[in-house]
């Protein structure tokens, strides 16, 4: 990899701070240092708003992060978390209430200074039982547990939780829960988020239109970046936009020709960038889930364990890794979670207490296993039980996960199992899906806060267990995992939950992803937040 | 008294009365690139009949060993993404596109040659709610319009041909009723309601007949646009679904590849291309010969 000018950062959790740095980081910027615009280009800007107490989307997320500062940073690299806005911390009452000192000299962009009152508003306006949206913001914010922010006086909050909230800190890190002014909040209300969005963060919103380009603007006063990128002054560059280009060889070929210094492109579009001068490839682990192939448990034929077994015997996945839709990047999924999401103490016990109970590529023992559930070769190839035909209905949006799903097909079939594509757009998958009228799914996260993420997918009743997997154990340990704040008790719980996910073969934990990069090489100290998408607080351009 | 009978000297066949058909054969005959796009539809035709025969591979079976692989001997249109053999999936594609070329302009033949006899022949009010109907229609671009109507009923190939059948539908009602309001004044109508025919079967035996020369130049024509729009349907992914082989969906999923693999999306392209090219050369000729304004040798 590293001969053909890619990066590829695997250590650390999933999002990566990668700080590829080439020049020296000075704590404190100065003035004159700050020079160019970056123009960073991806398939959507922002789908819904900016404002991040509604908007669930991603991309917006990533824009709004520059703009909006939180009360702690995570240095995914080890999962440590670091002071931000917050100075300091303190978890009493068994992890009920959170008590931070807030930093002070702090002035949104808007000029009105951030206090404890400020954590409060945006607290409770998330929080409000009158907000009808009640988006990933709100269950960071413990959902049902929360029960109210104190301010104790004008530098110290504390916020209160019925039950404890164990990965409270690591949400504060998220770029979902920024500090916004509350006076902008209440100036624009509705409104909020669709022109302006105002923070502390080390640049400004300047413009955004919904499918055209965000306009950010270095903020000249900043002083209170977090240590762990690096320094802690304003910005080095004076501008950086958002440029929407939804076809991915559009973007390949704009950062090839310098049009943009940095594109989030696909993989195909590695070979067409490999060795071209000016570009370098980075490959960053993305945060969140494994790509996982989800069965309905509930459903058909997928009620007999065996033959989820088979299925996950039936798809060879280091096959699919070397196919051009991954381009050699990825890897084969073990976990719901993947490798780079576990802290570097606990990856032994990861693979020790995983691969004894992964499914090897075996069609052999894949074909076994439907003739012990009495599914028998038809006339056709495609297994038949009576007059019940082996056939699986594949519920997937249209774009890339069709492509990605091609290749399950064949080698489904292979073992006499036919997987029918039921394909439609993003609201027809969700709607079709969250009703149950389906067999398989291909589906993935993004997200840094490990135990939330596995039980929004497995606990019982949880958002998106769309497939019937009910386990009184897996429960047992996804919710002590969730309230404990102690890394052993966290993991060690995580880890023996999808251990039981994997025995249940509840999916195929088909493959873990990565973003991919195409970079000017005139861009230096090109940072990745804990969402593994570029922040570029600490970037320089040569 | 006798009674001599002298037989009539027979015409030499050049002199014998030519019937309309044999002239816009004769015709047609001798227009080069009509003959040129009849030969090409007949071959894309014959290719399409014969799949099963020209195929040298299943078009769905993936070789994932071998993605990506340019035109060789054992492939001489490359593999795709996941290994599967372009020409195969070329030939067995021209099957789809003519059907859904077929079906939509059958589609849009039907109900536009049927609205268009009833509104010409009864006029009035029907003849303005239909005539209003059609504008209405005819204010989108015909791609615009199919494509709002597949929004409407979902991505398939069914709701393709649909749609682009009803895209069709307006000019086929247009070119149907202009013919029919010349016919209705001609006095073989006059006669054949002198003597009682009813309405349906003056439009049926009399005007019918009459107005379907124009009508089988714009199926050609159209028949070219719809296998187009069904191609850009499904390159928008609203068309066929995976893994059915059809040129415009085959187009679409080859560009993630355009700069590696230029073969995913050429071969497509040229059979769309030729097809459509083909199509419009035929109809070009069709219309030239059955047009009286144009000059006959």
């Amino acid at each position: 990899m590293a001969d053909h000018g890619r990066l590829r950062r695997r250590a650390g959790l999933a999002g990566v701070m990668a700080v590829l740095l080439v020049g020296g980081l000075a704590v404190g910027g100065r003035a004159q240092d700050a020079r160019g615009t970056l123009i960073h280009v991806q398939a959507t800007v922002c789908a819904d708003t900016l404002n991040q107490h509604l908007s669930n989307n991603t991309p917006c997320r990533m824009v709004a992060r520059h703009v909006l500062d939180n009360l702690v940073a995570v240095n995914p690299a080890d999962g440590t978390i670091h002071p931000w806005l917050a100075e300091s911390w303190e978890i009493t009452a068994g992890g009920r209430i959170y008590t931070f000192r807030l930093r002070r000299g702090v002035r949104f962009h808007d000029g009105t200074p951030f206090n404890a009152e400020a954590v409060r508003a945006n607290f409770e306006w998330t929080m409000s039982p009158d907000r009808p949206r009640r988006g990933f913001r709100y269950l960071a914010m413990g959902g049902a547990r929360y029960i109210r922010t104190e301010v104790v006086d004008e530098f110290t909050v504390r916020v209160f939780f019925r039950e404890p909230h164990g990965g409270f800190l690591t949400y504060l890190s998220d770029g979902g829960l920024g500090i916004d002014s509350p006076a902008a909040l209440r100036r624009l209300g509705d409104d909020y988020g669709s022109r302006e969005l105002v923070g502390t963060g080390p640049f400004r919103l300047v413009s955004w239109t919904r499918g055209g380009d965000a306009v950010l603007e270095r903020n000249p006063d900043y002083r209170w970046g977090p240590r762990v990128y690096g320094h802690t002054g304003p910005a080095f560059v004076e501008r950086v936009v958002y440029r929407q280009v939804p076809e991915a060889g559009t973007r390949a070929a704009a950062v090839e020709t310098g049009q943009a210094t940095s594109a989030q492109v696909t993989p195909p579009d590695i070979a067409v960038l490999r060795g071209k001068p000016g570009v370098r490839i980075v490959l960053v682990p993305k945060a969140g889930t494994a790509r996982m192939l989800l069965l309905n448990t509930r459903r058909g034929p997928l009620t007999d364990l065996r033959v989820r077994r088979a299925i996950n015997h039936a798809i060879n996945r280091p096959l699919l890794m070397r196919l051009p839709a991954w381009g050699g990047t990825g890897r084969p999924g073990l976990g719901p979670l993947p490798i780079n999401m576990v802290p570097q103490a606990f990856r032994n016990l990861y693979r020790s207490q995983l691969e004894p109970v992964d499914y090897e590529y075996n069609l052999d023992r894949a074909k076994q296993l439907l003739e012990e559930a009495g599914w028998r070769p038809g006339p056709d190839g495609i297994r038949v039980r009576g007059v019940e035909r082996l056939v699986l209905d594949h519920v997937i949006p249209e774009g890339v996960t069709v492509r990605e799903s091609e290749p399950l097909q064949a080698m489904l079939r292979q073992a006499g199992i036919e997987l029918r594509f039921r394909i439609g757009d993003f609201n027809f998958w969700i709607g079709t899906v969250s009703k149950g009228d389906y067999h398989a799914t291909v589906i993935s996260d993004s997200g840094y806060e490990s135990a939330g993420i596995l039980a929004s997918f497995f606990r019982t009743g949880s958002v998106y267990n769309w497939y019937g997997f009910s386990s009184p154990e897996l429960d047992r340990m996804l919710d002590t995992a969730l309230a404990s704040a102690d890394p052993e008790t966290r993991w060690r719980n995580l880890i023996g939950a999808m251990r039981i996910i994997l025995v249940n073969a509840v999916g195929v934990m088909g493959w873990e992803e990565d973003y991919v990069f195409g970079v000017r090489t005139a861009v230096e100290n090109l940072a990745f937040n804990e969402v593994a998408f570029p922040y570029f607080y600490p970037t320089r351009l040569r | 008294m006798s009674l001599q009978v002298t037989a009539l000297p027979r015409l030499p066949a050049a002199e014998r009365p030519r019937t309309y058909g044999s002239i816009v054969r004769a015709q047609l005959a001798r227009n080069r690139g009509a003959m040129a796009g009849l030969t090409l539809l007949a071959v894309a035709i014959g290719v399409a009949l014969g799949a099963p025969w020209l195929a040298p591979y299943d078009p769905t079976f993936q070789d994932l060993l071998h993605p990506l692989q340019p035109p060789s001997r054992a492939h001489p249109f490359g593999t795709d993404e996941v290994g599967r053999d372009v020409l195969s999936r070329v030939i067995y594609g021209s099957r789809l596109s003519l059907s859904v070329g077929l079906i939509s302009v059958g589609i849009g033949g039907t109900a536009g040659v049927t609205l268009g006899l009833v509104s010409g022949f009864y006029g009035g009010w029907l003849d303005d709610v239909i005539l209003r109907i059609m504008d209405l229609l005819l204010a989108f671009p015909g791609i615009l319009l199919a494509l709002a109507i597949v929004a409407v009923l979902g991505p398939g190939l069914y709701n393709v041909m649909l749609a682009v059948g009803i895209a069709a539908t307006p000019s086929f009602t247009r070119v149907t009723r202009g013919q029919t309001l010349a016919i209705r004044a001609m006095d073989y109508v006059t006669g054949a309601r002198a003597i009682g025919c009813t309405s349906v079967r003056i439009m049926w035996r009399y005007i019918l007949p009459n107005v379907l020369p124009s009508v089988i130049v714009l199926a050609t024509l159209g028949l070219a646009w719809a296998i187009l729009a069904a191609s850009g349907l499904s390159f928008l992914g609203l068309g066929a679904q995976p893994p059915t082989p059809e040129w415009g969906a085959m187009l679409s999923f080859g560009r993630a590849y355009l700069r590696q693999a230029w073969w995913i999306t050429t071969f497509p392209g040229l059979a769309i291309m030729v097809t459509v090219l083909g199509m419009n050369m035929l109809g070009d000729g069709l219309r030239d010969a059955l047009d009286p304004k144009v000059p006959r040798s």
